[in-house]
Formats: structure tokens, C-alpha cells, sequence
């Protein structure tokens, strides 16, 4: 069968009733979420996963995603109304979209948000559907040693790209490979750190720890200072840009899809780094540069269509290598395990309609986010005036039922507000959650890689620089390691140079 | 801090050493563990060596406050405890009654509010999430001594 074959057959899937209901509610929810500061796609989902028990995986695979891109276009609508960005994807659009808002164009901020994410979201997914299948079949060459290879890199690259301290991002990757430790071991079934608890024998939940770490944790940080926000007051009459904001836009639109996809590919590069390289391009590209930041409709259209095309780049490493480029792939390969399937290699061969049909529902859901972004523009902006206060019992309350539900556990809830408060307090301390779940969710299957590898080459390390791809990533983690340090030094000399001046 | 993650690492790397660690040609369950026990300890010493040098002088990194000023402390231990209690709890009392108490906690507790407000907020809560996952999702939930 051919691609357009395949495509065929996932929309055949995609459109039953049952996985049309589960890709409206998951686009639905990930507007929600996106719109509300407070919880993002990483904790909604972990709080959904125990739902999706009971349905069909390729329905929870398809409104788990939803929930992913769906929140990408709810992002921007805080920062275009309130200044403040509803998922971190949409910081850079606050820039701009505020300044528009401002000027009396919130309207045309918020269309052309939309329709960016739209045509960024759906021509990522032909990227995602034209990429995704040859790198699978190369991955299929891929041993122990180029597996573990490959998700040290991942692991390594999510913790090196971000503001915050290496050292840190390190510290908090070790964590969540030691929490993924415990437990009875894979390969021997030796017992480890469970302290003779039958919960702990089992090993810790993804679940309780996501939902701690990035649901519990948020409400805490939250709740600290319960401030009321006030909503940018504006007509939503005239959402459709006008011909001048369409002729300056198209280009960014274009840019922004190319850049947003191939950084979302990368290991670490996540959704939020495209949106900061599609705005600086085209500052960059701009006659006008000194224009950005004062409410320019190139300034909203570049990042909001990268992170859209991001989100489905960065599903291209997860189906075809079985390897999460970013958090909130993480968990969805949890959410993929959970269901008993495997994503990698053999992923898009043996569930061809699972990954077709994934794909099928993305156009879907893109359709349907624009329509629920455009005219029904008004309810997410009601809904933001519900204030926090309100809310985040019910937060609490979904993460307990979500949590509770997956093994009917009361432990697990202690579990989850462990996580919680020390997710709370690590936060404070600028120690980033990513890298912990991250590897918390690649632990295990790292170890297996690791020990097999060894078990081949007969206790020779030197197999992993045998192995032209595995010596290659390894190779490409040294030099990523050497640039932070010259870039830190670089910096730090820069500093005391102006401090002395 | 960095303490902290120097001690865990030794604790991590001392509990890994009862455990059978096999040899290079086959690594066995303590041997990852370990070297993440070894790792954790290394970074938690440069965290230090970074917090010693900067205590020296250094003016890059100054410690960030931990709570800002109009920051409430007490609303985040108030609802961490609420949790806690809500999870020992719920096979007990059941789940009706358990999110009720907790919804009505946390909303009085912790934000100005009218009692009555309290109520029925902690009431339409409870019996919200009674419909939606008992008898709309079926999720499995305990009852209880009450028996809902």
C-alpha cells in the first residue's frame, strides 16, 4: 500500500464516531488548558490516562494528542488578553499580541494566531507523515548500543537546552532515573529501594509522579499568591486579519512551519525554542525590526505557527524511534505503554492504523481547533474570567480522581502529594521537572539497552564507539557539553568585564 | 541543597552495593544504581563548590528568596495537608464524603469565604465528580463506611 493508501485507511479510522468524539474532546480540553494559566498538557494528561483505560488505544492515543496540539492554540489567547502566556509555548506572542491588543486589535491577533497554528499544525503533519515512516525503517538497523545512545542524547539534550543551571537539569535527570529503578528489576526481577512495600514493588507510577510534579506542583505555586487578573476588554467583531495583515504574514506563516518543524525533531528542542527562533528570524528578515514588540502581526504570526508545526515535528522521534524528544512526549509514550504498545522501528508496521489514524485525526483536529479558536472565540475568554480560587479545588480533585483510578491505590495518592511538594519545592529552587520525567520514563529501557550492550560486547565499552550511529550521538553530546561550557565562560567573562567598566 | 544531593547519593550508592552488581560482561541489578548514586554525588559536590564560591564573592547567581513577600506559605502546607488527609481518608469515608470535606477545606481554609459559599461549592463538587466518574466514566471508587 502507498502513503496515499495508508492516509486513506487512517482517515477511515479517524472517522468513527467514537474517535471523532475522542479527537473533539482532546482538541476541546487542550484549548482549555491552554487558555487557563495554572495547568498544562503534561499534568492534564497524566490526569487523563487513567480515563483512557477503558477506550480503544488508537481513540486514546488520538485525544491524548489532541490535548498536545490543542493546547498550543489555546496558549496565545491569554497572552494576546492578559499578557500572560497560557502554556510557555505562547511567551513570545505575548510581545506582540499584547501590544495589538492594546492598539485595538485583539481580534485580528487572535485570527491570525489561529490561522498560523492551523496552517502550521497542518502542514506539519504531512511532514510528520512523510518523515516518519523512512526513519522508522532506519531505525530498524539500530542495537542496544545505538538505542541507549540515542536516549542518553535525548536525555542529555532536554536537559542541556533550557535557561536554567546544567548542573541542575543533571541533577534532577539522575533523580528520575533512580525513581524509574524502583522496583523489581527487568531483567534479573531483583527487588530494589522498594523498602519491602508492595506499591513501591511495582515500581513508581508514571502517573502519580506526572500529575505530582506538574499538576499538585503548579496549584501549590499557584496558590501561593491568589492575585485577581483582569481581561483585556475588546470587541471580537472583526477576528479576520485584514489583506495588509495577510500579505505580512504569509511569509512568517511559511518560515515559521519549516522552523517549528525541524526544531521540533530535535531532542530538547520542544515547542517553546521554536517559537524564540521563528520571532528572531524574522526580526531578523524584517525591514522593519525596531517594529517588533510594538504590536506587529509578523511579530504573533511566526511563533504561534512554530509551536503548532513543533508539535508535530516532535512526534516524528517518538513513533519512529520510540525515543520522546520532550516532556510531554514522554508522556505520551507513557500513555502508549500503558495501552501494551511500543513505539519505535516496528511501531508504524505492526499498528499502521494507529499511527495513520493519529495522523488522519491531526488534520481533523486542526479543523476543528480553528473553528473552536475563531467564531467560539468568546467562551475561552469567558472562561478565563473564572478566578483561580475557584478552580484549582477542582484541580486538585481531577488529579486525585485520575490518580486514584489508575490502580484504585490510596497509596499512589501519597505518592502523587510527594511529588507534589517536592515538585513545589524544587521548583522554587529552579530545579526544571522535564528532565526528571523525562528520564524517569527512558530509565528503564536505557538500563535493559545498556546491560544488553555490555552483554554483546562482552564487557567492552568500546562498542558504543564501534557503532558508527551510537558514536555519532555520543560524539554530538561532547560537543553540545563543550558549547555550554564555552558559551558560559564566554558569558561570564562578558560579565566581568562590564562589572569592572 | 547541594547537600542534600551529596547525601542522597551516598545513601543511593551504599543501598546499591548490597545488590548483586555482576561484572562489566554482564552488569547486574546494583550496577546502575550505583554509577547514579556516584553521578548524583559529583554534581551535588559542584553545586556546593558553585555555592562555596559564591558566598566568596561571586556576583553571578545571588541566592533567589524561596517565598515572595506577599507569598502564603500557610496556603501551600494547608493544602499539601489537605491532600495527605484526603488520600488516608478516602477508603474509610468513601468518596462522596471525602471530596466534600476537602472541597469545603480548601475553600474555606484557604481564601476569605462565606460559609455557605463553602457549602455548596464543597456539595456541587462532590456530587459533580459522584456523576461524572462514578456513574458516567465507572470508574471504580470507594464507598466507604457510608457506602458512597
Amino acid at each position: 500500500m502507498d502513503a496515499l493508501g495508508y492516509l486513506l485507511l487512517g482517515f477511515n479510522t479517524a472517522f468513527t464516531g467514537t474517535n471523532l468524539f475522542a479527537c473533539f474532546v482532546g482538541v476541546a480540553i487542550g484549548t482549555l488548558i491552554g487558555v487557563l494559566p495554572g495547568i498544562g498538557p503534561v499534568g492534564t494528561m497524566a490526569i487523563l490516562i487513567p480515563i483512557t483505560y477503558t477506550m480503544d488505544t488508537t481513540s486514546a492515543i488520538i485525544m491524548l494528542s489532541g490535548i498536545y496540539y490543542g493546547a498550543q492554540y489555546g496558549g496565545s489567547t491569554t497572552s494576546i488578553l492578559l499578557n500572560i502566556p497560557g502554556e510557555t509555548t505562547a511567551i513570545v506572542s505575548c510581545l506582540d499580541g499584547y501590544q495589538m491588543a492594546k492598539k485595538g486589535r485583539a481580534g485580528p491577533a487572535l485570527g491570525i494566531s489561529a490561522i498560523g497554528s492551523f496552517i502550521g499544525g497542518m502542514l506539519s503533519v504531512f511532514g510528520l507523515m512523510l518523515l516518519t515512516p523512512p526513519l522508522g525503517k532506519l531505525a530498524l538497523d539500530f542495537g542496544p548500543p545505538e538505542t541507549f545512545s540515542l536516549i542518553l542524547f535525548g536525555v542529555m539534550m532536554v536537559s542541556s537546552i533550557g535557561s536554567g543551571s546544567l548542573v541542575k537539569s543533571l541533577i534532577m535527570a539522575t533523580l528520575g532515573m533512580f525513581v524509574s529503578l524502583i522496583g523489581l528489576d527487568n531483567i534479573s526481577g531483583f527487588s530494589r529501594f522498594t523498602l519491602r512495600s508492595l506499591t513501591l514493588s511495582d515500581g513508581v507510577g508514571l502517573v502519580p509522579v506526572a500529575v505530582g510534579m506538574f499538576g499538585i506542583a503548579e496549584v501549590l505555586t499557584n496558590i501561593e499568591v491568589m492575585e485577581k487578573q483582569e481581561v483585556f476588554k475588546t470587541e471580537f467583531r472583526n477576528l479576520f486579519p485584514t489583506w495588509r495583515d495577510w500579505n505580512d504574514s504569509i511569509k512568517p506563516i511559511l518560515r515559521g512551519t519549516v522552523v517549528g518543524f525541524f526544531i521540533g525533531i530535535i531532542p530538547g528542542g520542544g515547542t517553546i525554542l521554536p517559537t524564540f527562533f521563528a520571532y528572531g528570524i524574522e526580526k531578523r528578515l524584517s525591514k522593519h525590526p525596531e517594529k517588533f514588540g510594538t504590536g506587529i502581526v509578523e511579530g504573533i504570526a511566526a511563533p504561534e505557527t512554530a509551536n503548532n508545526a513543533a508539535s508535530s515535528g516532535s512526534m516524528v522521534p517518538l513513533f519512529a524511534l520510540g525515543v520522546p524528544p520532550h516532556v510531554v512526549m514522554a508522556m505520551l509514550l507513557g500513555a502508549f505503554m500503558i495501552h501494551g504498545i511500543q513505539p519505535g522501528p516496528l511501531f508504524i508496521k505492526e499498528h499502521s492504523d494507529i499511527f495513520w489514524g493519529v495522523i488522519a485525526s491531526m488534520c481533523i483536529g486542526n479543523v476543528m481547533l480553528l473553528i473552536l479558536n475563531l467564531p467560539l472565540i468568546g467562551i475561552w475568554v469567558k472562561i478565563l474570567k473564572i478566578p483561580y480560587p475557584s478552580l484549582f479545588p477542582l484541580i486538585i480533585l481531577f488529579c486525585l480522581v485520575g490518580v486514584f483510578s489508575l490502580n484504585n491505590n490510596a497509596y499512589e495518592l501519597f505518592i502523587m502529594v510527594f511529588f507534589g511538594f517536592m515538585g513545589y519545592v524544587l521548583r522554587k529552587m529552579e530545579y526544571p521537572a522535564a528532565p526528571f520525567l523525562l528520564a524517569m520514563v527512558l530509565g528503564p529501557m536505557m538500563e535493559t539497552n545498556f546491560r544488553q550492550s555490555m552483554v554483546i560486547a562482552q564487557g567492552d565499552v568500546a562498542i558504543f564507539f564501534d557503532r558508527p550511529i551510537s558514536a555519532v550521538l555520543l560524539i554530538l553530546i561532547f560537543l553540545v557539553l563543550i558549547c555550554l561550557l564555552v558559551l558560559k565562560v564566554v558569558r561570564k567573562r562578558g560579565f566581568v568585564v562590564k562589572g569592572a567598566e | 541543597m547541594a547537600i542534600v544531593w551529596i547525601l542522597l547519593g551516598l545513601t543511593i550508592s551504599i543501598w546499591s552495593a548490597t545488590f548483586p552488581f555482576g561484572g562489566r560482561k554482564a552488569p547486574g541489578p546494583g550496577f546502575l544504581p550505583l554509577i547514579l548514586g556516584l553521578i548524583l554525588m559529583l554534581l551535588g559536590s559542584i553545586l556546593l563548590f558553585k555555592a562555596i564560591k559564591r558566598e566568596e564573592g561571586d556576583p553571578i547567581g545571588a541566592p533567589i528568596p524561596f517565598v515572595s513577600a506577599q507569598a502564603s506559605l500557610t496556603r501551600v502546607v494547608l493544602a499539601t495537608g489537605g491532600m495527605l488527609a484526603a488520600a488516608a481518608l478516602l477508603h474509610p469515608l468513601g468518596f462522596f464524603s471525602t471530596i466534600f470535606c476537602l472541597m469545603f477545606f480548601l475553600k474555606y481554609s484557604l481564601q476569605p469565604q462565606r460559609l455557605k459559599v463553602a457549602v455548596i461549592y464543597a456539595l456541587l463538587s462532590a456530587l459533580g465528580s459522584s456523576v461524572l466518574f462514578r456513574s458516567l466514566l465507572k470508574t471504580p471508587l470507594p464507598g466507604g463506611f457510608l457506602g458512597f
